[in-house]
C-alpha cells in the first residue's frame, strides 16, 4: 500500500466514498431508525481515507 | 432584536474584510499567509454559501438527509484530486487561464465555445446571485421581526453589492492572483464554520444535550424517511461537478492556487471543513421544530429555511446566525461577480496563443 500513487490511491478512495455514499448501499446508513450521527460518522472514516491519498507521492 | 445591531454587525464585518483585502493585496507578509495551504482549503469553502446555512435545514424539512448530498458530492471530488483536478491545474498553469471560458476555449480551439460558456454562466449565475442577496435580506427581515421597515432588504443588498463592486473591481495586470482576495475568502469560510459551530451548540444546549435529544428523537422527524424520493444520486453528481466547475470554485481552485502542495492540503481539508459545517444541520433542524412547536399557531407560518435563525432563543445565538449566513453570502457574491466580470469583459483567449505560450499573449 506504500508503493501506491497518488492517483491509484484517489482512485481507490473515489470509488469506496461512491460506495458508501453513491451507491444503492447508502441504505445501509440510510434505513429508517438507523443512528443519526451515523452518515458523520462514515464522513469521518472517508477523512482517514483522504489523508492516505494526500499522503501518496509520486514515483520519481 | 433591534433593526440597527445587524446592520452595524454587517457593516462594520464588510468594511473590516474590504480592508483586510487591500492590505493583504498590499503587504508582502499578508501576501505570503494568502498563499498557505490552510487558507487556499478554507477558501474553497466558499462553495457553501447561505444555502448551507439557511437552505440545508429547509431542505431537510422537506428530503431529510438529502441535504447532505450538496457537500458529499464535493467531497468525492475533492477524493478525486490527483486524477481530475490536478491535469486541470496544470493546464492553467501552463497557459495561464484566467477563468473557465479559457478552457474551454483551449480546448475546443475555439473563442465561440468560450464565449458560450461565459453567456451561459452569466445567466444561471445572476440568479443564483439574487438569491444569496436575498437570503441575507430575508434573514435581516426575520430578526427584525415586525419592526422591520420595508426599505431593510434593499439596505443589506446595496451594502453587499458595494461591497462586491470595491472590494473585487481592482483590476490586476492581466488577472495576476489576488492574495487578498484568498485570505478574504479563507477568513470568512473560518468564520462562517466558526458561526454554524457556535449555533450549533447553542441549540444542542437547548434541546437538552446529548440525552435531551435521545428523549426527543422519538417524535422528531426521522431524516432517513424522505432520502428514497429524493434526487439524491442527480445531486451528488451535480455537486461533484459544481466543486470545481462553478466559476467562484474554478477561480479559487485553480487561478488562484498558489502551489501544488496546496492541492494536497485541500483533499482532506475541504471535506472536513464540510464536515463541520453540516454536522450542527440536523441540530439545528430538529431545534428549529422544537422552537415551531413551542409557537404554537404562530409556528405553522415559521419557514424552514429560518430555523437556524430560530434555533437559539438567545439574541446573541440569532445575531451569531445572521453573520454566519452574511459571511457565506458575500464572500460567493464577491468571488463569483468578480470571476465573472473577468470573462464578460476580458472574453475567452485565442486558442493560438494558448496552445503556444512561446508566441505570447495577444
Amino acid at each position: 500500500m506504500r508503493d501506491v500513487s497518488p492517483r491509484g490511491a484517489s482512485a481507490l478512495a473515489l470509488a469506496l466514498g461512491a460506495l458508501i455514499f453513491a451507491s444503492p448501499l447508502r441504505t445501509v446508513w440510510a434505513r429508517e431508525g438507523a443512528p443519526w450521527w451515523l452518515p458523520f460518522v462514515l464522513w469521518t472514516a472517508l477523512l482517514v481515507l483522504a489523508t492516505w491519498v494526500a499522503t501518496r507521492k509520486e514515483r520519481p | 432584536m433591534s433593526v440597527t445591531l445587524p446592520l452595524v454587525v454587517a457593516f462594520v464585518y464588510l468594511v473590516g474584510l474590504g480592508l483586510l483585502s487591500e492590505l493583504a493585496d498590499r503587504r508582502p507578509a499578508l501576501a505570503a499567509l494568502a498563499r498557505h495551504p490552510i487558507v487556499y482549503a478554507l477558501a474553497l469553502g466558499v462553495y457553501a454559501t447561505s444555502w448551507t446555512f439557511y437552505g440545508s435545514v429547509g431542505f431537510a424539512a422537506r428530503y431529510g438527509y438529502a441535504f447532505l448530498a450538496v457537500s458529499l458530492g464535493v467531497v468525492l471530488a475533492c477524493l478525486a484530486i490527483p486524477i481530475l483536478w490536478r491535469p486541470v491545474a496544470e493546464l492553467v498553469r501552463r497557459h495561464r487561464f484566467t477563468s473557465l471560458a479559457d478552457l474551454f476555449a483551449f480546448r475546443y480551439q475555439s473563442e465561440l465555445a468560450g464565449a458560450l460558456v461565459t453567456l451561459l454562466l452569466v445567466a444561471g449565475l445572476l440568479p443564483y446571485l439574487a438569491l444569496q442577496l436575498r437570503a441575507v435580506a430575508d434573514a435581516a427581515v426575520f430578526l427584525a421581526g415586525d419592526d422591520a421597515p420595508p426599505e431593510l432588504g434593499l439596505v443589506y443588498v446595496a451594502l453587499l453589492g458595494l461591497f462586491a463592486v470595491i472590494v473585487g473591481a481592482r483590476q490586476s495586470p492581466e488577472r495576476a492572483r489576488r492574495p487578498g482576495l484568498m485570505l478574504a475568502l479563507g477568513l470568512e469560510s473560518l468564520l462562517k464554520t466558526i458561526a454554524i459551530l457556535v449555533v450549533g451548540a447553542l441549540a444542542f444546549g437547548e434541546l437538552g444535550g446529548l440525552s435531551g435529544l435521545n428523549a426527543r428523537l422519538h417524535r422528531l422527524p426521522d431524516l432517513h424517511a424522505p432520502l428514497a424520493e429524493s434526487p439524491w444520486s442527480a445531486l451528488v453528481l451535480s455537486a461533484a461537478a459544481a466543486g470545481f466547475l462553478l466559476p467562484r470554485q474554478f477561480h479559487v481552485a485553480f487561478v488562484e492556487q498558489p502551489s501544488r502542495r496546496a492541492l494536497r492540503w485541500a483533499i482532506v481539508l475541504v471535506p472536513l471543513l464540510l464536515l463541520l459545517l453540516n454536522l450542527p444541520l440536523p441540530i439545528l433542524y430538529w431545534a428549529g421544530l422544537e422552537h415551531a412547536a413551542g409557537l404554537g399557531e404562530a409556528g405553522h407560518a415559521l419557514s424552514p429555511d429560518h430555523y437556524v435563525l430560530a434555533a437559539s432563543s438567545s439574541d446573541f445565538g440569532r445575531l451569531v446566525a445572521f453573520f454566519g449566513g452574511l459571511s457565506a453570502s458575500s464572500a460567493m457574491v464577491l468571488v463569483s461577480t468578480y470571476a465573472l466580470s473577468g470573462m464578460v469583459s476580458e472574453g475567452p483567449r485565442a486558442p493560438a496563443a494558448a496552445r503556444d505560450p512561446a508566441r505570447g499573449r495577444r
